[in-house]
């Protein structure tokens, strides 16, 4: 039996120790926390899940810039302490293969949404894939248009309700992880914010991917998709994704119409094929005689004799 | 030493980029500016650059501000149709302050219109095309040899002012071959890097008259560039209208502020003229020679050519037309800058539209009948 | 010692519901900013997984495990070295 308390007290003057913070804090712009994220968003999970990434594959933080769309999860760069790019909506993997191309030493991450790579991005995440720029896009996919208020999202399931749904949404979703896959990414995945440690993993490996990687994390999102399908806390959405969640080697022998209720988790591509920006180098090696000229933009001579 | 060649406008274009350190380039073909692309395409892997062929006009863009914030001087070449889907992300450009330059090839339009004929219906659309305030700079060249110019001169006021640039030019000069010289060495501005430390650095700083330094991703400034309302550090503070106000009249006024510094007009014959023709790219072509047939005929006329549409150069065209009772605009659209005019002479001077569309340059004897139907009596 | 930050918790609680050695409780009361924080009442079950740590998204957990043999005395930051590399 354990003794129950009645108030968790901390006092005005406590001074909390330093150790006190949690361990990803210190790639935070501690300055902006709390963040924007509702109370049992996955968006502050999938934050620890990158940096847990991140470290396992040995990335250096200070060489990591983020460029996000608009939405929920492209607020996330924003709270992080490196260089971000919040960009227009739908558009930030054209702005980060501008970023990847002008610089390739910069380790590029895309955070982006379902209603902003799938919607209004799809034809950029397509073309990004086809290219295979050595980009980790991890895509938080909560099923619907949090922060313009509980609208149906291209991945929304056949049946749920929003905002733009009040009879139940009759499309058919989108399912990401197989668009990008097929349209020619290196590294593919999809998990939930159920399993944290998965995904972490698949983010390292994306990192470490030289090629375009797709990492897509089924998130909650309890005060839209929750309210509006009978799952109004953070734990009970948790819940039903846990429950649905089906892994990809098991699904071999189910038709569809078993599937179509269930979230199919695992990796889908991991493979090899040659990067785009490696091409770039080398048609630069082949011309100029070196690799591409990084910050072009702070000379004030150029080498007229190399040609 | 000076070189000599006899090529085509965009070609130009493209050398004029090389020489003002443009090391990238995204596009997507679109006539009559394809051949920016192409040459920039050749040209590029042999300095150092790098082009990219992207999937449509939004996502060039938007590759052109990334690549600006990687540290490269970046441009685009599109015309009428493309500059519309740009809109978005070039709102995006004027609010983070991302130096680039957009070749505008202007072709017949609404729509589709007119893909290989000249005109210069995108007057408008360059200065209010996004939605919000801001100011643009845009240069007008009404030659091959200028085209070349105004491109070097347009990396360089991007750079100075931290602003997107853009050239625009007609279908007329996009594919007309001239004779231009191509000097050994040009003056660049280079972009202003930080020197403080990045504890101290405010990269979107409220200064009166100066624009911010800019550093590179990757140079450990760790910078939050933001298209929401942002402070002076970068973060997002949308529902502070003291922030929004700050923010946006620094935007503004970092062009209006140094207007006479940017602006430059060319004008001949207007000490003494009655009628002065105020125009702007190819039309001054045929303005030259008309003005100088109508001063042999005993009129007197003048012309005064504007270099820089955007900031409109009011001063400039002002002091010169002081003498003028008429003012005819020559313009190959159904009047555009002829309201700036308006606006700068608000009744001083009666002005005249000499308004051509359908792909043809006004011809000289056209502008010398108008000249001589509003003062020859 | 498990710490929460009263700052940061937005009272979620599925740290509460993932914890699969029931660490934690819910308070009775809300705090000033009307949270019903987790509470760590039943600390010494704590396995030291680290789950709530990287679930948690206020990231306002930490688990402080300094009375485990592998951790060194003179190191500030005391983290389960399964989870997480960071050093001072």
């Amino acid at each position: 039996m354990v003794d129950e308390i009645d108030e968790y007290t901390i006092d005005d003057d406590f001074e909390k120790p330093k150790r006190a913070k949690a361990p990803f804090i210190k790639y935070l712009r501690e300055d902006r926390l709390p963040h924007i994220f509702c109370p049992g968003c996955g968006n502050g999970t999938i934050i620890n899940t990158f940096f847990k990434g991140m470290e396992e594959a040995n990335i250096d933080f200070e060489n990591v810039a983020m460029v996000s769309g608009i939405g929920c999860s492209s607020r996330i760069p924003g709270y992080i302490k490196c260089d971000s790019l919040h960009t227009t909506h739908g558009r930030a993997l054209s702005f980060a293969t501008g970023l990847k191309v002008s610089n390739p030493d910069l380790d590029v991450v895309v955070f982006t949404g379902d209603g902003d790579c799938a919607s209004i991005g799809g034809n950029h995440l397509i073309h990004a894939a086809r290219r295979n720029i050595n980009l980790t896009v991890i895509c938080i996919n909560n099923n619907i248009y949090g922060m313009t208020g509980g609208q149906i999202s291209p991945t929304s399931p056949k049946g749920s309700y929003g905002s733009t749904a009040p009879y139940g949404n009759r499309d058919k979703p989108f399912h990401l992880a197989e668009l990008v896959a097929a349209a020619g990414a290196t590294y593919v995945a999809r998990w939930t914010t159920v399993q944290v440690e998965s995904a972490a993993k698949s983010i390292e490996k994306g990192l470490k991917n030289k090629g375009f990687s797709f990492i897509e994390i089924v998130s909650q999102c309890p005060t839209y998709f929750g309210r509006k399908n009978k799952m109004k806390t953070p734990v009970k959405m948790m819940d039903h994704i846990k429950n649905s969640t089906i892994y990809i080697n098991n699904t071999k022998l189910m038709s569809e119409h078993e599937l179509a209720d269930k979230i199919v988790v695992g990796e889908f591509v991991d493979k090899s094929a040659p990067e785009f920006t490696d091409n770039l180098q080398e048609l630069s090696k082949e011309n100029y005689g070196d690799k591409t000229l990084r910050r072009s933009a702070f000379l004030k001579n150029f080498d007229e004799n190399k040609e | 030493m000076v070189e000599k060649l006899f090529i085509q406008g965009n070609e130009a274009c493209a050398l004029g980029a090389i020489k003002a350190g443009c090391r990238f380039f995204a596009g997507y073909p679109i006539t009559p500016s394809t051949e920016v692309a192409e040459n920039l395409a050749r040209l590029l892997p042999k300095y150092g650059g790098s082009f990219v062929q992207m999937e449509d006009e939004i996502s060039s863009m938007g590759a052109v501000i990334g690549a600006s914030w990687g540290g490269s001087k970046a441009m685009t070449a599109t015309s009428g149709p493309g500059i519309s889907l740009m809109q978005e992300n070039l709102g995006y450009a004027f609010m983070t302050e991302t130096p680039l330059v957009i070749v505008n090839v202007q072709r017949g339009s609404p729509s589709t219109g007119q893909p290989t004929m000249a005109s210069q219906s995108d007057m408008m659309q360059v200065r209010w095309g996004s939605h919000g305030d801001y100011e643009p700079i845009a240069l007008s060249p009404s030659s091959v040899q200028e085209y070349f110019d105004f491109t070097i001169k347009a990396f360089n006021l991007s750079e100075k002012y931290r602003v997107p640039v853009f050239l625009m030019t007609e279908e007329s000069i996009g594919h007309m071959r001239e004779k231009i010289s191509i000097p050994k060495s040009v003056d660049l501005v280079a972009r202003k890097e930080p020197t403080m430390s990045p504890d101290e650095f405010l990269p979107f700083k409220n200064r009166k008259n100066a624009t911010n330094p800019m550093p590179a991703f990757g140079d450990g400034y760790k910078v939050h560039v933001s298209g929401l309302t942002h402070n002076e550090i970068g973060y997002p503070d949308t529902n502070n209208p003291k922030t929004h106000a700050v923010l946006v009249k620094r935007l503004c006024n970092k062009i209006l502020k140094n207007r006479e510094k940017i602006t430059s007009v060319k004008s001949e014959f207007t000490d003494d003229a009655d009628v002065v023709v105020v125009c702007y790219g190819a039309p001054v072509r045929s303005v030259t020679t008309a003005v100088k047939e109508a001063r042999e005929e005993g009129i007197k006329a003048g012309y005064l050519k504007i270099n820089t549409p955007w900031p409109f150069p009011d001063d400039d065209v002002k002091a010169v037309c002081e003498s003028a009772k008429d003012i005819i605009v020559p313009e190959m659209n159904l009047g555009q800058m002829v309201h700036e005019v308006e606006r700068v002479f608000a009744g001083d001077a009666e002005v005249h539209l000499l308004s051509k569309i359908g792909g043809e340059l006004p011809k000289p004897s056209e502008v010398l009948n108008a000249i001589k139907s509003v003062g020859g009596n | 010692m498990i710490y929460i930050d009263p700052d940061l918790c937005k009272g979620c609680l599925l740290c509460v519901n993932t914890c699969n050695a029931h660490v934690f409780t819910v308070a009775k009361k809300a705090n000033k900013k009307g949270v019903f924080l987790p509470i760590p009442t039943n600390e010494n079950a704590c396995l030291n997984c680290g789950e709530c740590e990287l679930l948690c998204p206020d990231q306002a957990i930490l688990i402080d495990i300094e009375k485990h043999w592998w951790m060194k005395k003179d190191n500030n930051y005391a983290f389960n070295p399964n989870f997480s590399k960071i050093k001072g």
